[in-house]
């Protein structure tokens, strides 16, 4: 009896799996990038014209404090790291590094503010 | 026929007693619209507009007078500027740019329009605390030879951030050398800044008012 309960728990797992991962990435839809070389406000306006050139963009958020650029990608849009360091990169700044969260740029620029 | 060298000596300390170009190239895909104004002496205006990050280019004018306003050297020229090498750091940045212009000159004491051409070398190094920036420009046509040596050193009372207007207090020396001026000349200037907006105002040699305009579109 164990091991049936066992063996139901994991495929109802690897079934609920797939759709935990897609909820996830569909969640994720801010890009945190962290900058090198941000000094001052024409490093922000430059990278918000590079960053808002492309169509899946919602909005950008660029911190000097926190070396951090943030990108929130449009619903049912997707724009990939390579596409974000390459844009980085086109308007003179080194990548550091790339992470997705879920966190609504909205709320990131709340929390930055409050560090 | 020999320019007096009295009003050599006032046209050369009116023509560089304004504040060099704090940074040629904005970012890419923009135009910027720079002026600077010494009030009875030097009045320059330069449109540059940068494709990419490391380059820009546009016409430059310059129009110089003696304090007395008898003599004047107007410059317009074709520049073009690049950055050679940009260092990202996680709290600073440094860069080393280089320029060249052609053009042309006329004015008092020049025998006709003549050819003028221009290069220059910017290091500059800049944190949201502090920031040094050494440059040498110089000038050749055949009646005029010019060198032109500025460092400035300035320090931010706070460190601004988006949305904040950033404040600078510069100190700047200049050395002039060739025919029509030597020597050095310190400033203390206000700079302000905010978006792409820039301002700066202070004072020079005798209290001499220098100001400089730059808006980024």
């Amino acid at each position: 009896m164990r091991t049936l309960t066992a063996l139901i728990l994991s495929v109802a797992l690897a079934c609920a799996a797939p759709f935990a991962t897609a909820s996830t990435a569909a969640g994720a839809r801010t890009v945190e990038v962290g900058v090198n070389g941000l000094v001052c406000s024409f490093c922000v306006q430059g990278i918000n014209k590079q960053l808002r050139k492309f169509p899946a963009t919602q909005d950008v958020l660029v911190s000097l404090e926190h070396g951090l650029v943030a990108v929130q990608v449009a619903a049912g849009k997707s724009l990939g790291d390579e596409q974000i360091r390459k844009a980085l990169v086109d308007a003179g700044y080194t990548v550091t590094s790339i992470q997705r969260t879920t966190t609504p740029l909205a709320e990131l620029r709340v929390r930055l503010a409050k560090k | 026929m020999r320019f007096p060298s009295t009003c050599a000596f006032v046209l050369g300390a009116a023509l560089f007693a304004a504040p060099a170009i704090a940074r040629p190239i904005a970012y890419a895909d923009s135009t910027t619209l720079m002026t600077s104004w010494v009030p009875d002496a030097e009045f320059e205006t330069l449109l540059l507009y940068a494709p990419e990050y490391w380059l820009s280019f546009g016409p430059t004018h310059m129009r110089v007078q003696s304090h007395d306003g008898r003599h004047e050297r107007r410059y317009t020229t074709f520049r073009v500027n690049g950055l050679a090498k940009r260092w990202n750091l996680p709290r600073a940045q440094a860069n080393a740019f280089g320029w060249a212009s052609l053009g042309g000159v006329s004015g008092t004491g020049l025998r006709g329009s003549q050819t003028v051409w221009n290069a220059g070398l910017q290091l500059d190094y800049e944190t949201r605390r502090v920031y040094f920036s050494a440059q040498t420009d110089w000038y050749r046509s055949r009646d005029t030879r010019h060198r032109f040596d500025q460092f400035q050193a300035g320090i931010a009372p706070y460190e601004h951030d988006v949305d904040v207007v950033a404040t600078w207090f510069v100190a700047q020396a200049e050395r002039s050398t060739g025919v029509l001026d030597e020597g050095t000349d310190y400033s203390l200037l206000l700079r302000l800044f905010k978006g792409t907006t820039w301002v700066e105002a202070g004072v020079g040699e005798g209290g001499k008012l220098v100001t400089y305009f730059m808006y980024t579109f």
